[in-house]
């Protein structure tokens, strides 16, 4: 596999040639700091963008160009890391050998009409196709507070602060999807490029002379080389809360800032100390909540690095919950003692090197991992895979002192409505 | 050891059968540092009737799965044992298997023989039967909160009258706290048996390695079930209830409705059970998928937000499930039950809907987890692995397309609606 990073103007190309699979994969990734008011907006421009376009004016053309393509799979998401707000354009496409001639190079074509040439009347974006998508959106939204594991964390959030960057939905608020119109939304579509740091990626069986000229496609363009930090960090004191909800079984999530771990224990000690704790079926938590006490079906521990934030969930009943809450507060104890063994570590280990060593096996995976490593602060993967081999018992100790429960939230099961056994 | 190209690709899927029964299934690869092993008994949650040497017993629902979270109980623990290559081994129970997996790109060899051996035996206590309820009615009570689930289980529960797919394969409450470790042993005997099993290994391995090491480990695993038949009742055309509403935690409401068809109706066809299936589809997705001109203008008219539908069956039926979120879901069936009369379909669409399907078979063979589910996709559905598909695809022709639309009708459905519940009185 041969990677090239190209400084165009206004982007920068990364060609990733590679034979391993029977599809070219296409990403161009815009992003920029996070501000909560731009959410809305980015959601609905991608998800506009991708409904309809002038050649193709309703959602039905759209997906029958796809078919047409080879069933060309186009998606748009956004999502956050750490500070930074994301937002990928994808295409996976059948490469021409396996399709036929063109296959790749008109799918690509048809990619960037939808991009440039949005279904615009009278310098606002379609009515009918903007109402649909916008309706969507909405209901998206509303659906989020249907899942109780959604709804506990970000009320668990919340409690470490409203005002926090990972408070709130990803696809803003329904007020402010409700604000917008279609004048406005194209309005937003114009300064957008400007206001992003674009990259693109290609990965595939595809070579740097075929792709050079897709500049011809590009007329867009920013010239944002800058950037700040990606790292949330918080402190908080200790806090504990508790509240109704309308579901069968209650959520508990409790944990705390790594604020005060380093860089290196961040991407590595906090990850073996993770596992071992909560997040593999032999994991302390598992084994006793779950095991043992057969308290929950589901429980496991988690940390993001970006995030700054440890956190533990366990869907459990109620009438546990005190008792639950007490045995994660002794295995939290117990990791600060150094209650875990050799075998505990290694295979820990194991688990980071089987994902790391797995990344190549997939084409969205290596980009992914390529774009962390030139903007969110991670290895190369031989690298990755010295520093997880280097960790001792001690260093794990060490992290498990400074990682302390600042939050609990449970989310308690309705108590008032029995739901007949089906 | 039997070979077969897999399309026109590289890829070849090699096929033994041991004396014992038990069949094996595997495709390497290239490229590829990761590998899925996966055994698969066929008992699921539906086979809790049945018939062994003469006698007829009748189990709890949900005891499939319960046996699945009980084959983890061992004294050298699975999790552990794959922890070691860092694997990820996991087990799973449907409505027609129970599977056994690990994922992983270590230990292949040693992974085998420990899968291989630990389905060979099951020693349960009372006591570990008993703590697993507990752990068990807190996966259902989680399922209970899943919307898209309950509508499942409700379309399910309607549609059957008599076939024991009515039930949930979680089981319920009640049957959950009563079974016992006697109850499981019993189902152990007579479903874990090789001639009941498949072997399907996939990605990063070497076939000749892969039946040597089945050989082997299998010396000794001899138990049989010629004696044994699962009972699925004769199911009829009709179906078990026309409508239910349920009130739920959601914000928008859900519907759902199903159409229940005897596949007698296709006998004069003379298509295989898989051109059938594709055709079926086809059929759905021209009509009613995301080209279909009906789909925009419901769209347009805003009579659903999110929808999608799916064909399952059994021996007897195909079912037909649409599922949509709307707020005008009235009339959304009403609409819908209008335009089922006259499906509109086109030749165009057909030519495009096979280039879809083959795609889906190119893109598949990069996975290795993909090709193993496509391989017991097939042996579940039709009894042996089809390895030429997009042959068949490209020799499909509009003209059955046609004749399917016409032989079906959409008489016996049943509908279910997913409600927000009121506001909770305030404390």
């Amino acid at each position: 596999m041969k990677i090239k990073t190209l400084d165009k103007n206004g982007y920068r190309l990364h060609l990733i040639k590679s034979n391993n699979f029977k599809t070219i994969s296409f990403k161009i990734v815009f992003w920029n700091e996070l501000k909560k008011e731009d959410l809305a907006y980015r959601n609905m421009l991608v998800n506009n963008l991708l409904f309809s376009s002038h050649k193709y004016n309703t959602n039905r053309k759209i997906a029958i160009r796809k078919e047409e393509l080879y069933s060309a799979d186009i998606y748009g998401k956004t999502y956050r890391k750490g500070t930074q707000i994301v937002t990928e354009i994808c295409l996976s496409s059948i490469e021409d050998k396996f399709a036929e001639e063109g296959n790749f190079r008109e799918s690509l074509e048809f990619l960037f009409d939808c991009i440039n040439n949005p279904n615009i009347n009278n310098g606002a974006f379609d009515e009918t196709s903007f109402n649909i998508t916008k309706d969507n959106i909405t209901n998206s939204i509303k659906s989020e507070k249907e899942n109780p594991n959604f709804e506990a964390y970000q009320k668990y959030k919340e409690l470490i602060g409203k005002d926090k960057v990972f408070v709130g939905s990803i696809l803003g608020t329904l007020e402010e999807v409700e604000n917008i119109t279609p004048s406005s939304l194209y309005e937003y579509y114009k300064t957008f490029f400007d206001d992003n740091h674009i990259d693109i990626y290609v990965l595939g069986n595809i070579e740097e002379k075929d792709i050079l000229d897709i500049d011809k496609y590009l007329k867009f363009g920013s010239n944002r080389i800058s950037y700040t930090s990606t790292y949330v960090n918080y402190e908080k004191d200790y806090s504990e809360k508790e509240e109704d909800s309308k579901f069968n079984q209650s959520k508990l999530f409790m944990g705390g800032s790594i604020k005060s771990l380093t860089e290196h224990e961040k991407k590595y000690e906090s990850i073996i100390y993770n596992i071992i704790l909560g997040n593999s079926p032999t994991s302390k938590l598992f084994q006793n909540i779950r095991e043992k006490m057969s308290y929950a079906y589901t429980i496991s521990s988690s940390i993001n690095r970006l995030d700054g934030m440890f956190v533990i969930s366990a869907g459990i009943s109620s009438k546990n919950y005190e008792s639950t809450k007490n045995e994660v507060m002794n295995q939290i104890k117990e990791m600060k003692q150094g209650f875990f063994n050799d075998k505990d570590i290694n295979d820990a280990k194991e688990v980071i090197l089987s994902i790391i060593e797995e990344i190549n096996d997939n084409p969205w995976s290596i980009i992914d991992h390529y774009n962390n490593y030139l903007y969110f602060g991670a290895d190369t993967i031989e690298n990755q895979i010295q520093e997880i081999n280097k960790i001792q018992k001690d260093d794990i100790v060490n992290v498990a002192n400074k990682i302390n429960i600042d939050t609990v939230f449970l989310l308690k099961e309705d108590e008032y409505e029995e739901i007949p056994n089906q | 050891m039997k070979k077969y190209q897999i399309n026109n690709f590289e890829e070849n899927l090699y096929y033994e059968e041991l004396n014992n029964g038990l069949k094996i299934y595997t495709v390497p690869i290239k490229n590829k540092k990761q590998f899925s092993v996966m055994l698969i008994t066929r008992y699921g949650g539906r086979d809790i009737n049945f018939e062994k040497d003469g006698k007829v017993y009748n189990t709890p629902t949900g005891i499939a799965h319960f046996l699945e979270h009980k084959m983890f109980e061992r004294e050298d623990d699975p999790f552990s044992f794959y922890g070691k290559f860092g694997s990820d081994v996991n087990a799973a129970t449907s409505d027609d298997y129970t599977c056994y997996y690990f994922i992983g790109n270590k230990g292949l060899e040693e992974g085998l023989k420990y899968l291989l051996n630990w389905i060979q035996s099951l020693n349960i206590t009372d006591e570990q039967v008993e703590k697993e309820q507990g752990i068990i009615l807190e996966e259902a009570s989680m399922y209970k909160d899943n919307p898209n689930r309950v509508l499942y289980n409700e379309i399910r529960k309607n549609i059957y009258v008599n076939d024991s797919k009515k039930n949930q394969v979680i089981g319920t409450d009640d049957d959950i706290v009563r079974i016992t470790k006697k109850d499981l042993d019993l189902c152990y005997n007579t479903f874990y048996v090789p001639s009941n099993m498949y072997l399907i290994v996939t990605g990063n391995v070497d076939p000749e390695r892969i039946i040597e090491i089945a050989k082997h480990e299998n010396k000794s695993f001899n138990r049989n079930n010629i004696n044994v038949k699962s009972i699925y009742n004769n199911e009829p055309d009709t179906v078990a209830c026309e409508f239910s509403e349920k009130k739920m935690n959601v914000e928008i409401p859900k519907v759902a409705v199903a159409y229940k068809i005897n596949k007698d109706i296709f006998n004069g066809l003379n298509i295989t059970a898989f051109e059938l299936d594709v055709y079926l589809h086809c059929l759905i997705n021209i009509s009613l998928g995301i080209t279909s001109e009906i789909r925009q203008k419901w769209l347009e008219n805003k009579l659903f937000n999110d929808a999608f539908y799916r064909i399952s069956e059994i021996e007897s039926h195909y079912i037909i499930e649409f599922y949509a979120t709307s707020n005008k879901e009235d009339e959304l069936i009403k609409a819908l039950e209008e335009y089922l009369e006259d499906l509109q379909i086109d030749e165009e669409s057909f030519e495009r809907e096979k280039k879809l399907w083959i795609a889906n078979e190119i893109r598949s063979i990069d996975n290795p987890m993909t090709v193993l589910y496509g391989i017991l996709d097939d042996l579940l559905d039709y009894g042996n692995y089809i390895s030429n598909k997009i042959e068949y695809i490209k020799h499909l022709n509009y003209k059955t397309l046609e004749k399917i639309k016409k032989i079906i009708s959409y008489n016996n459905k049943t509908t279910v609606k997913i409600t927000p519940k009121k506001e909770k009185a305030e404390k």
